[in-house]
């Protein structure tokens, strides 16, 4: 996908639309296209789809250990949000040609393009409203972007719903973040246990570090706006504020000499899966960071394959 | 597909998306006296009582005060002669 | 849904709160059934829609618990406090279904039937009352036109219709069972709290019910004799306990984190 700026800038026709779009245009129609924008818009919206469709396999186990209604209705609530994200993501992918019924069910659940933060089933509610908090944070902060500056109009409408429901589910987590934080000694354990887990997973959901790509597609033709480190720079922003201000610790810190937030470990670092414990000491290569995110965890191909199986009556219950 | 699943979805294209080709519906919605009835999105549904249930969950962001589903092989693009209409999102 | 107390404190009628408790905890495994089977969704838009009817149910069964609980009982007890013998959902919900079709019959008898209880209280005099079951009715309007719009898709099927024919003949007699015997004592009604008497409402039921012909285009089979045996529990609609399968799936876990 990162394609050196200079191939782009050798074929006329792809550096008019780049500078075109760079100037604010937006296009509203599939034939104003290249070849190689149309490649890059697609796989964009494709990931940003397959994310918000895993929230189901991801999320919804929540609502059964929920400890009241009020927070099975939340749950719900945001999954069904969620996947009313997916629809309309998959519906501009239609334009595109792609077939939403055999891309849902047909495809190997291996093939899908996840992202490790969203491949953990949720054991409890407060790993839900932890990953609310920062995570969907985490993914706010990406399809703001993609709103703010998309240069495809009817992606970038499409996503004003969509941000205007994340906030919601931010907000959500953090009150309750907040909230078990200050119920009980054990509630705040498990609140800061979750927050050790998901940190790294968070921070890891904006991708490689700016200095080991090359600018990208996606920002030579305005699909984003912002780089990997910027976003996550704004997402550092605000979810360490936010957890000083409630106790929580955070691996990551204001560098006042630096003018910004830092993390106080060196990523890529080594997951034990089995325990959900990141071993900060023990760095790991890009390379094998790289496979890690694209094998997946051991629980997304089950979780995927449970969205496009059934299961019924001793299966249930 | 690679992996081996026990019991896999199997989704009848003709019955359950409509036909072959699967049908859309655009969805229009107003949300109180003082504003337009304008469009939302689109959805996907095989026949009007399917189209209306996933159109109200899925634009469910506002306690629209009116809505409604057109199916959009009954929209006639004006400005856009001769192709489809690409109203769909937002 | 926020629940506005209308008159709150006073005591209810015991058979007025064992119809409404029976109204929410049919309505929360109904709840449960969604998340449970949400995954079994057959596309996109269909994964919304069933999180959209899941959450509404839960609403209801909550808005019902915290009427009760302004009337003297305690919310935490009726949500987490009571053991599967003391559960009072329908029958009809017990046993998972076992397939798509069982899954459209079995939720639609549920949304059906509770409405049609729900219904008798749109002229409660307590405006709280009224307002629960009007906010009910405007919502089970839409999960009833999800089955209406799933009966069609089935019907043009074979197989599929045979499958749904097999599971109303199964289930239907479960959700009218849950009226009581067709010449039971009505004593909501006679003591004036519902204003409709519950033969009427399980004619209505019944007659809805077979509406389902038109849209499937087939036959389905009505079995209205029921035997009420021995345990027979009138309180609380249904034969027996929850069994522990199910309740394992309803019961609110994590207690420490209530709130
Ligand atoms: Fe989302
Ligand atoms: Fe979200």
């Amino acid at each position: 996908m990162a394609t050196a700026i200079k191939d782009i800038q050798e074929d006329p026709r792809e550096r008019a639309l780049q500078e075109k779009v760079a100037t604010g245009y937006q296009l509203e129609d599939v034939e104003e296209m290249t070849e190689r924008y149309k490649n890059v818009l697609v796989n964009t919206i494709h990931i940003a789809a397959d994310l918000e469709v895993v929230t189901l396999p991801t999320y919804s186990p929540a609502i059964k250990t929920s400890p009241t209604l009020e927070d099975k209705i939340a749950i719900a609530a945001a999954c069904q949000d969620e996947l009313g994200h997916a629809q309309m993501m998959y519906r501009i992918l239609e334009d595109f040609g792609y077939d939403t019924h055999s891309f849902l069910f047909e495809r190997d659940p291996e093939e899908w393009r996840t992202f490790q933060m969203l491949e953990f089933p949720h054991e409890d509610y407060i790993e839900s409203v932890v990953s609310m908090c920062y995570g969907d944070r985490a993914g706010y902060i990406t399809t703001v972007d993609l709103e703010e500056n998309c240069s495809y109009a009817p992606f970038a409408r499409s996503l004003r719903k969509v941000n205007y429901e994340e906030t919601f589910h931010v907000s959500h987590g953090e009150r309750w973040t907040r909230f078990f934080w200050n119920q009980s000694e054990e509630s705040r354990r498990r609140v800061q246990e979750t927050v050790d887990f998901y940190f790294p997973l968070c921070t890891a959901w904006f991708g490689m570090p700016d200095n080991r790509k090359t600018r990208t597609d996606q920002l030579s033709y305005r699909i984003r706006g912002a780089s990997n480190d910027e976003m996550r720079q704004k997402w550092l922003s605000r979810v360490v504020p936010f957890s000083e201000s409630v106790g929580i610790k955070v691996p990551a810190h204001y560098d006042e000499e630096q003018g910004k937030y830092v993390l106080d470990y060196e990523p890529p670092i080594y997951l034990d899966e089995e325990k959900r414990e990141w071993d900060y000491d023990r760095q790991i290569t890009w390379e094998e960071q790289l496979k890690v995110w694209k094998k997946g965890s051991k629980h997304k191909v089950p979780s995927i394959a449970r969205v496009i199986s059934e299961e019924w009556g001793k299966d249930l219950w | 597909m690679a992996t081996k699943l026990k019991s896999k979805k199997k989704i009848d294209q003709k019955r359950e998306r409509g036909g072959a080709e699967p049908k859309y519906y655009e969805v229009f919605a107003r949300k109180d006296s003082h504003s337009d009835l304008s469009h939302v999105g689109s959805v996907e549904a095989p026949n009007d009582e399917l189209a209306q249930v996933r159109a109200w969950y899925i634009y469910d962001q506002h306690k629209w005060r009116e809505m409604c589903v057109v199916p959009l092989e009954s929209i006639i693009t004006v400005t856009e002669e001769g192709k489809s209409a690409k109203i769909k999102m937002g | 849904m926020a629940y506005t107390p209308g008159n709150p404190g006073t005591k209810l009628d015991k058979n007025f709160e064992n119809d409404l408790l029976a109204i929410a905890d049919t309505k929360l495994v109904l709840g449960n059934w969604y998340a449970e089977c949400v995954m079994n969704g057959r596309s996109l838009p269909d994964f919304a829609a069933i999180l959209g009817m899941c959450t509404a149910n839960y609403g209801h069964t909550r808005a019902i618990y915290q009427y009760l609980a302004a009337h003297g009982h305690d919310y935490d007890h009726l949500e987490r406090g009571r053991g599967p013998e003391e559960m009072c959902s329908a029958n009809l919900l017990d046993e998972a279904p076992s397939g798509w079709e069982d899954f459209i019959v079995s939720t639609w008898l549920t949304e059906l039937s509770t409405w049609m209880m729900a219904s008798g209280f749109l002229n409660h005099e307590d405006r709280a009352v009224a307002g629960i079951a009007k906010k009910i009715g405007q919502e089970t309007y839409f999960h009833l036109k999800y089955s209406q719009g799933w009966f069609q898709i089935i019907g043009e099927g074979k197989k599929q219709t045979s499958l749904f024919q097999k599971a109303y003949a199964h289930r239907f007699p479960l959700a009218l069972q849950w009226f009581g015997p067709a010449r039971g004592k009505d004593t909501v009604h006679d003591a004036g709290i519902r204003d409709v008497p519950l033969k009427k409402l399980r004619d209505a039921f019944i007659k809805e019910a077979a509406g389902a012909e038109k849209l499937l285009g087939a036959d389905l089979t009505q079995e209205k004799s029921i035997k009420f045996a021995d345990d027979w529990r009138g309180d609380a609609r249904r034969f027996g306990a929850m069994p522990d399968g199910l309740f394992e799936v309803v019961r609110f876990k994590d207690a420490e984190l209530a709130h």
